[in-house]
């Protein structure tokens, strides 16, 4: 039974603008097993990736607490505090075009984090680098090369160098492949996936798609603007999506399968803005079964064993229960 | 396990044997450009003939010969003598010198202030960005020339003096155009990955940040100096700047001025010095920009 | 695929070269393609296949400067689209062809009313008073789901979504015969994405249009498309309706795509991906371009460029060794 890495209790994070308050991140809450993959899954504008940086202390949350490995680091301050806590948490990010510094090569941005944390000498930094190169999959050749020289994938490679580089426990991946081709996509979701085995990672895999958080994620969490709706294991989330948001989802996605397009859940109209919404569900103007009772906050309600849903309907709504089957289970429809 | 990712790396090869980062590929795309070579060529030739002026010039800067005034460009005196029998291309040679170097300094020096202003303004954003800037717009609110004609006339005239007045008034110039820079770096994603691994500020800003802007510096740096060597020469020519017997050669037109209509000769040459150096530099700049910035070619 | 001479649109041989720095790219290397009125067909392949030069070749759009069609040439309806004036190429784009750009937030013009540009695409075309132009226009915005009071609203006001609704609509204002809709979802939110293309297959339906649908998406061809081509470094690997290639897949290249998507019903938590990376389009392969990252490749695929050959009707493959594949293959499982 593995433990609980991260525990994250009523998370918030808002940006003060001109306008009003941007509700980012509105009282999220889950938990993250040591070892496993919670993908986080929405549209932009969810609040998804502030959750990922929050969570890491990228940016600093409103309200609400974050407990990474027992220890409460909600509101750490210092560099040094900081600088243990980046040994431990790291992020890589979506676009491997923006994420290296086009000045630094392949090797100085390998070594970069070793130096900052003042804990290695250079003998030791270069071994470490041949490793992580090795690990990555990156050749030496490249060694010497500048961002614009490589193509979308080994950049994206060295990005999870520079993130593996100080032995993390945790790495919060920020939609690694949204930015790559379907063919180098599988190529750096399976070294994502090598390295989760052989070094016993946690990720958080924050990304809108669907097909991709289904091959990796052991437990999804679904968001629409700032709200957390759905949290579940991976099948369960597939095979029977509870919120009606959820549910339109992952109809709405094409399938390669001729004979077996979903009857396709079309939603009305478009994401709202999340600058001082107003209480209650944030989907009720556009879900087709919102009754007066959406209009009050909703809480987050376990209807079957580890699958929560935040919807007062969801227990008696007709389960229209996703065509992605497992291969040997079957539902019959309410 | 990890051979199937090595083998990705199998096919594609990384293209240039000598990997070249993206400034080498911009200073081999400005070689190739004609007019930046020309450009280039004739202001470093200008600057080379300054910087031998002692060596080669014939006679001294400064050495009077009534009895040879006002002769027109010979064998013995290329380009002529002015009214106190001054040889006029000693004079144009150490000219140089002062109208270079005063560009140069000028401009570098509101390259180091302006940069630091602009750094700062432009990575804390917030108030402290707004209260710089609105100093700089008062400044920049009066007309550049009156600005450095103030200034020159409340320090007085001199070498140094010309700098600095030169300096202060295009301090903006660079402040605006780092800031600029910096704040479209701000938001880039190696920003954000080099503080999740710990960077702290500083060197955030020097190693990630500085790096990746000086590219609209340098473009900016090399106007300046045509602007500040232009600039220089209108001050001595009405007073400010620098004085005779001090050859510089806004100073020698000025001089010069009053005798346009008999002994042209000595309007022609300072003028045409400075309008090379003001070309050739323009022509290195508007090269150097085209070569950091291809997009804006195709 | 059979060639008849009433083919609505014509591809034949189309060659298309860039140059940059010095150096050319082989964009497009020899493409033929056919299409029906009312069909279509969907351009599938990864980024630098070739497959937008392929669209901006047939609307004549590409840059002046860097690009040029080497040979080759574009039948509309038995007239060669390469051969006209930029003046006659003018009146057919807009009018008779009409392209759906991949980026919304680039694609429109920042300072002008979207309603404006719609109307300025009619106007174009069509000898018709401002006025009339403007209720046409309200009449395509409506179409496409935006209220007429949003007619002078600018495009900075409308989020992703919104907007590439108007670039629909501007590029249906004219009814155009044939649309080239180069990824007009990627950029967008998969519910968004879902409403879009639903808008425009109706869109299609019910004036029928052809299209040529430029995806990566193998989701997106399967719903939207009769017949699919499959590009990779400028050519064409595998050509044919949806049914033959998605039941039978030959080219071991369309067999590795299909594998490396993660879909949404396979079990097994490892993606099958190709190894190694597009071609340099600047040194393409020897033989066939396909065979440094195929598993399959054998000595003579180094050497000898393969034809693309018909392996049953409605379904051509550029493979020597496709049915020998399919052997291997079958024999593994």
């Amino acid at each position: 039974m593995s433990s609980n890495l991260i525990e994250v209790k009523n998370l918030k994070k808002y940006f003060q603008t001109p306008r009003g308050n941007v509700h980012a991140v509105d009282d999220v809450s889950m938990v993250l097993k040591q070892g496993e993959t919670m993908g986080v899954v929405g549209e932009s504008g969810c609040g998804k990736s502030t959750l990922g940086r929050t969570l890491i202390r990228l940016l600093d949350s409103t309200d609400g607490s974050i407990l990474f490995d027992g220890e409460d680091i909600t509101h750490i301050s210092g560099k040094k505090n900081l600088r243990q806590l980046r040994e431990k948490a790291q992020i890589i990010f979506q676009d491997p075009y923006s994420s290296l510094n086009p000045r630094m090569t392949v090797e100085q941005t390998l070594k970069e984090p070793l130096i900052l944390t003042k804990r290695y000498t250079k003998v030791e930094i270069n071994e470490r680098v041949e490793d992580l190169m090795q690990l990555i999959g990156i050749d030496n050749r490249v060694r010497m090369s500048y961002p614009h020289e490589l193509d979308g994938g080994r950049r994206q490679r060295v990005g999870i160098g520079r993130a593996l580089a100080l032995g993390p426990k945790f790495i919060v991946c920020d939609e690694p492949v949204s930015a790559l081709d379907v063919s180098i996509q599988a190529q750096i979701l399976n070294l994502l996936m090598d390295l989760q085995d052989k070094q016993g990672l946690t990720y958080m895999f924050i990304t809108h798609d669907m097909s991709v958080v289904r091959h990796i994620s052991t437990n999804i969490s679904v968001m629409y603007l700032g709200q957390l709706v759905e949290t579940s294991p991976t099948k369960a989330l597939f095979e029977e999506p509870l919120h009606p948001y959820t549910q339109a989802l992952l109809s709405a996605i094409p399938t390669t399968d001729l004979g077996g397009q979903p009857k396709r859940i079309m939603l009305e109209g478009e994401l709202t803005s999340p600058i001082d919404p107003k209480p209650g569900c944030r989907f009720r103007r556009r879900c087709p079964y919102a009754t007066q009772a959406c209009k009050e906050p909703q809480q987050l309600r376990e209807l079957m064993p580890g699958h929560f849903v935040s919807c007062c309907r969801a227990g008696e709504l007709e389960h229209r229960h996703g065509k992605h089957h497992g291969s040997h289970k079957h539902h019959s429809t309410a | 396990m990890a051979d199937k990712n090595a083998a990705a790396t199998v096919a594609a090869p990384v293209k240039t044997s000598k990997t070249q980062s993206e400034l080498g590929a911009a200073m081999a795309r400005l070689r190739k450009n004609k007019s930046a070579m020309i450009g280039l060529g004739l202001f470093l030739f200008l600057a080379l003939l300054a910087i031998l002026a002692p060596y080669i010039s014939p006679y001294g800067y400064a050495t009077m010969n009534p009895a040879e005034k006002f002769q027109l460009p010979s064998v013995r005196h290329w380009f002529g003598t002015d009214e106190y029998g001054r040889d006029v291309f000693s004079r144009i040679l150490y000219g140089g010198r002062y109208s270079l170097s005063v560009g140069l300094l000028a401009t570098a020096f509101a390259m180091c202030v302006g940069v630091i202003i602009g750094a700062t303004a432009g990575y804390y954003g917030g108030q402290i960005d707004n209260i710089i800037m609105r100093f700089l717009d008062i400044f920049q609110a009066i007309p550049m020339m009156l600005l450095t004609i103030v200034i020159s006339a409340a320090l007085g005239s001199g070498f140094d003096k010309t700098i600095f007045a030169l300096a202060i008034s295009h301090v903006p110039d660079f402040a605006r155009t780092l800031r600029a820079s910096i704040m479209s770096m701000r938001d880039m994603e190696y920003i954000e990955a080099a503080e999740a691994i710990g960077c702290g500020t500083f060197r955030q800003i020097v190693k990630y940040i500085l790096p990746n802007s000086f590219a609209p510096l340098l473009v900016t740096a090399t106007m300046n100096v045509a602007n500040t060597v232009l600039l220089t020469a209108s001050l001595s020519y009405i007073g400010l700047g620098i004085q005779p017997p001090t050859p510089e050669w806004g100073a020698m037109l000025s001089a010069a001025k009053g005798f346009i209509r008999n002994y042209p000769y000595l309007l022609i040459f300072p003028g045409l010095f400075i309008a090379t150096t003001v070309l050739g530099l323009n022509m290195f700049g508007d090269g150097l920009r085209d070569a950091l910035d291809p997009r804006l070619k195709d | 695929m059979a060639d008849t001479k009433n083919t609505f649109l014509e591809v034949k041989d189309l060659v298309v070269q860039y140059t940059s720095a010095g150096e050319v790219i082989h964009a497009v290397n020899g493409i033929s393609l056919q299409l029906e009125r009312g069909q279509t067909l969907a351009l599938v392949g990864e980024t630098g296949a070739g497959k937008t030069t392929i669209g901006k070749s047939i609307m004549r759009i590409l840059p002046d400067r860097s690009a040029s069609i080497k040979s080759g040439s574009i039948f509309l309806e038995g007239q060669d689209l390469l051969q006209l004036s930029e003046i006659d190429m003018r009146k057919v784009r807009g009018a008779r062809i009409s392209m759906v750009f991949q980026d919304p937030m680039t694609a429109l013009n920042p300072t002008m009313k979207i309603g404006n540009q719609i109307s300025e695409v009619i106007k174009i075309h069509n000898e018709v008073s401002k006025a009339e132009a403007k209720k046409q226009a309200i009449s395509i915005l409506e179409l496409v789901g935006i209220t007429a009071e949003r007619y002078d609203a600018y495009p900075h006001q409308f989020s992703g979504g919104m907007k590439q609704r108007v670039i629909v609509a501007m590029a249906l204002a004219c009814s155009p015969e044939l649309l080239l809709a180069d990824e007009p979802t990627t950029a967008l939110d998969v519910t968004i994405q879902a409403q879009i293309l639903e808008m425009i297959y109706a869109l299609r339906d019910k004036s029928k249009m052809a299209m040529i649908l430029i995806t990566h998406d193998l989701g997106i061809v399967a719903q939207a498309a009769d017949t699919l081509a499959v590009i990779y470094a400028g050519e064409i690997l595998e050509y044919g309706t949806k049914e033959a290639i998605f039941k039978d897949p030959s080219h071991p290249y369309t067999m590795g795509l299909f594998k490396a998507i993660p879909n949404l019903t396979s079990d097994s938590r490892r993606l099958a991906n190709i190894e190694g990376l597009p071609p340099d389009p600047t040194v393409l392969p020897a033989g066939c371009c396909f065979h440094p990252r195929c598993p399959y490749a054998q000595e003579e695929c180094r050497s000898i460029k393969p034809e693309l050959e018909v392996i049953s009707p409605g379904h051509d493959c550029r493979c020597t060794r496709s049915s020998e594949i399919k052997q291997e293959v079958a024999n593994v499982f």
